[in-house]
């Protein structure tokens, strides 16, 4: 009895899979396409296939792929390739490209900057357009188009809209152009990707949150605490969020969990703390002062970059065992270093996922003496698999006998460490100490490099990106 | 089974699949190279692979591009240990330069309509973006010489054209 069960039930799994094949193989064959390119493709006789024959969805591709410039150009080629350039979904309007270099007077480069931009819109009347972007500093001249514009983006239901009106000379300007969150009342909105430099975000009482928006950049934007936080409430999809120089002066501070933010960049932002329930974050990259981290929710935080102009090496630490106690790999840059000799810490805290640390160190001549308190941090992270310590000193730091001997730490038990890494190596006492110490502790050591050379300075790649988006 | 002379299997484990040009042509490839192109990897998941795959609008030519393309590339999706086998990054760059560099502009485009019919992205994305480089940075008179575009526009109408945008064309 049980044979024929076990017979009926095989029967019956075969005419199941037998269903699921027909099923699928009519799914295979939906998916070819019409048989108008199937013959542009096979006939031999017809070789000679050319651009204009392409699909209008392939043309977009390629078209999007050249500047809106070039792209425009080919308007000219022939009357089939008239409007060919209109198929591309994407605008991305320069003030450098459009109207060049600024020679005639501020209202008339204005002038040409939107009548130029008005005549491209007009050939996307009624169509979608996936990105929309707009690059022209800003000038209250503008206001007006600007709006219209964001009112065109929400018509031809704009996926990506970036408006980035940040003047090259933005130190002490305080105007700017303030977001028209009136023209999405009623409309589904569909942005999921919003780029704002030199823009005031205003949002008023009644707005409902961008519900498809993933990614959010903003520079040099105006918005209060308050207002960020009752947007970011209301962006309940948001993976990706970057803020370089926005000043809220204030807390960032968000209560609701954001439950998908897997990234968080915070750039040169004067803020007092920052206070984030996001759960799934995986990177984190700070620069600026020293500010209260808390981000204690998160269980994936890979990667975090905290990069901080000045401050006690310790304190920055027992910060974040407060604040990032779940991180995994852990680099902190940190130009102006002060160690000091006595650390207090916590015993009972701990960063019990830390495996990689990587620490850019820049010792002033004052603190040579005080390196070897760097393995401090080590003591923190019992599961560290690999450390990295980058010293950059210049010359003074060429055989410094100052400091005391590792005996002074006592013993420690790196169980895990496989991998040390030094450079910027100048046979300093400080810097061998440390070196024995960890060496001599490390019972599972595989690799130890020893580099005299300084590694660029983080500070120094921080600087140049810095001054990229500064722009 | 009928199944199994398709269906062979080589040393190295890899199930083998026939892809079938529309000129009759037969390619075996293993189904990690074949699983780049999404339509195949859907059919190998649907389990319809079986009596081979036909592509009746893929010439014989145009697919030796594609399978020699998708051999090539089989190391970046699969190989996590198998560093035998996964070509350098920079051998591939040479590699697809040298494919694409040479090739007529209709064998070209047909290529292009096979990576799209297949949904290989990133030969797809390679493809097109060789065109794109193709029109870069040249007037319309190289254009229409690059792409045979024959010019039916009258002077004034060619002139009313780049009048409409004109920052475009001023250099």
């Amino acid at each position: 009895m049980s044979y024929l069960y076990v017979y009926m039930e095989g029967l019956e799994l075969h005419f199941i899979n037998f269903v699921l094949k027909m099923g699928k193989y009519l799914m295979c064959k939906r998916t070819t396409p019409k048989p108008t390119h199937g013959k542009e493709i096979s006939e031999k006789g017809k070789p000679n296939l050319q651009f204009e024959d392409l699909p209008a969805d392939l043309i977009c591709t390629i078209l999007s792929k050249l500047p809106q410039k070039e792209a425009i150009r080919t308007s000219v080629l022939s009357s089939k390739w008239r409007s060919m350039w209109t198929l591309r979904s994407k605008i991305s309007l320069d003030g450098g490209a459009v109207c060049g270099s600024r020679r005639r007077g501020q209202n008339k480069y204005c002038q040409r900057f939107i009548n130029n931009v008005e005549k491209v819109l007009q050939n996307y009347q009624g169509k979608m357009v996936e990105a929309f972007g707009i690059k022209f500093e800003f000038d209250s001249i503008l206001v007006d188009n600007l709006n219209k514009w964001v009112s065109f983006a929400v018509s031809a239901r704009t996926k990506h809209l970036s408006f980035d009106l940040a003047p090259i000379r933005f130190a002490r300007r305080d105007d700017r152009f303030i977001f028209p969150f009136e023209l999405f009342s009623g409309s589904i909105c569909r942005l999921q990707h919003l780029q704002f430099s030199f823009i005031s975000l205003q949002p008023p009482s009644w707005f409902g949150g961008f519900p498809n928006l993933r990614k959010l950049e903003l520079n040099l934007v105006h918005v209060t605490r308050k207002e960020l936080e009752n947007m970011l409430c209301n962006c309940c999809c948001l993976e990706w969020l970057s803020m370089v120089r926005c000043h809220l002066k204030d807390d960032l501070r968000v209560d609701r969990p954001m439950s998908h933010l897997a990234y968080l960049l915070i750039s040169c932002c004067v803020i007092t703390k920052i206070e984030l329930h996001a759960t799934k974050l995986s990177t984190f990259i700070y620069e600026g002062e020293f500010v209260p981290i808390v981000l204690n929710h998160t269980s994936k935080l890979v990667n975090a970059h905290i990069f901080i102009f000045d401050a006690i090496f310790h304190h920055v630490v027992a910060s974040l065992f407060h604040g990032l106690p779940n991180v995994h790999k852990l680099t902190l840059c940190i130009p102006d270093l002060q160690l000091e000799n006595l650390w207090s810490l916590d015993n009972s805290l701990q960063f019990s996922c830390l495996k990689h640390i990587q620490l850019f160190a820049h010792i002033l001549s004052h603190g040579s003496d005080k390196i070897l308190y760097l393995a401090y941090v080590m003591r923190a992270a019992p599961f560290v698999e690999k450390v990295e310590v980058h010293f950059a000193s210049g010359h003074s730091l060429w055989f410094a006998q100052e400091g005391p001997l590792r005996h002074e730490l006592g013993h420690d038990e790196y169980k895990y460490l496989k991998n040390l890494c030094v450079t910027g190596f100048k046979g300093a006492r400080g810097q061998l100490e440390f070196l024995l110490h960890v060496v001599e502790n490390a019972t599972a050591l595989d690799v130890i490099t020893v580099d005299t050379t300084e590694r660029m300075l983080e500070s120094d790649i921080k600087n140049e990106y810095l001054c990229s988006i500064a722009r | 089974m009928a199944a199994a002379a398709a269906e062979a299997t080589i040393d190295g484990g890899g199930k083998m699949i026939i892809l079938i040009s529309a000129d009759g042509k037969r390619f075996e490839v293993t189904e990690a190279v074949a699983s780049q192109s999404q339509l195949i990897s859907n059919m190998i998941e649907d389990d319809c692979t079986e009596n081979g795959v036909r592509l009746p609008n893929v010439d014989g030519d145009i697919l030796t591009m594609v399978v020699d393309y998708c051999n090539m590339h089989a190391g970046d999706a699969a190989a996590d240990g198998d560093t035998t086998k996964a070509s350098s990054t920079e051998e591939l760059k040479k590699f697809d330069a040298e494919l694409v560099q040479a090739l007529e502009n209709p064998v070209l485009f047909k290529l292009i309509l096979a990576a799209n019919f297949l949904n290989i992205k990133s030969l797809l994305d390679m493809t097109c973006q060789r065109v794109a480089d193709m029109m870069s940075g040249k007037t319309p008179e190289q254009m229409r010489e690059t792409f045979s575009i024959e010019n039916d526009f009258t002077p004034e109408e060619e002139a009313a054209i780049r009048q409409e945008n004109a920052w475009a064309f001023d250099d």
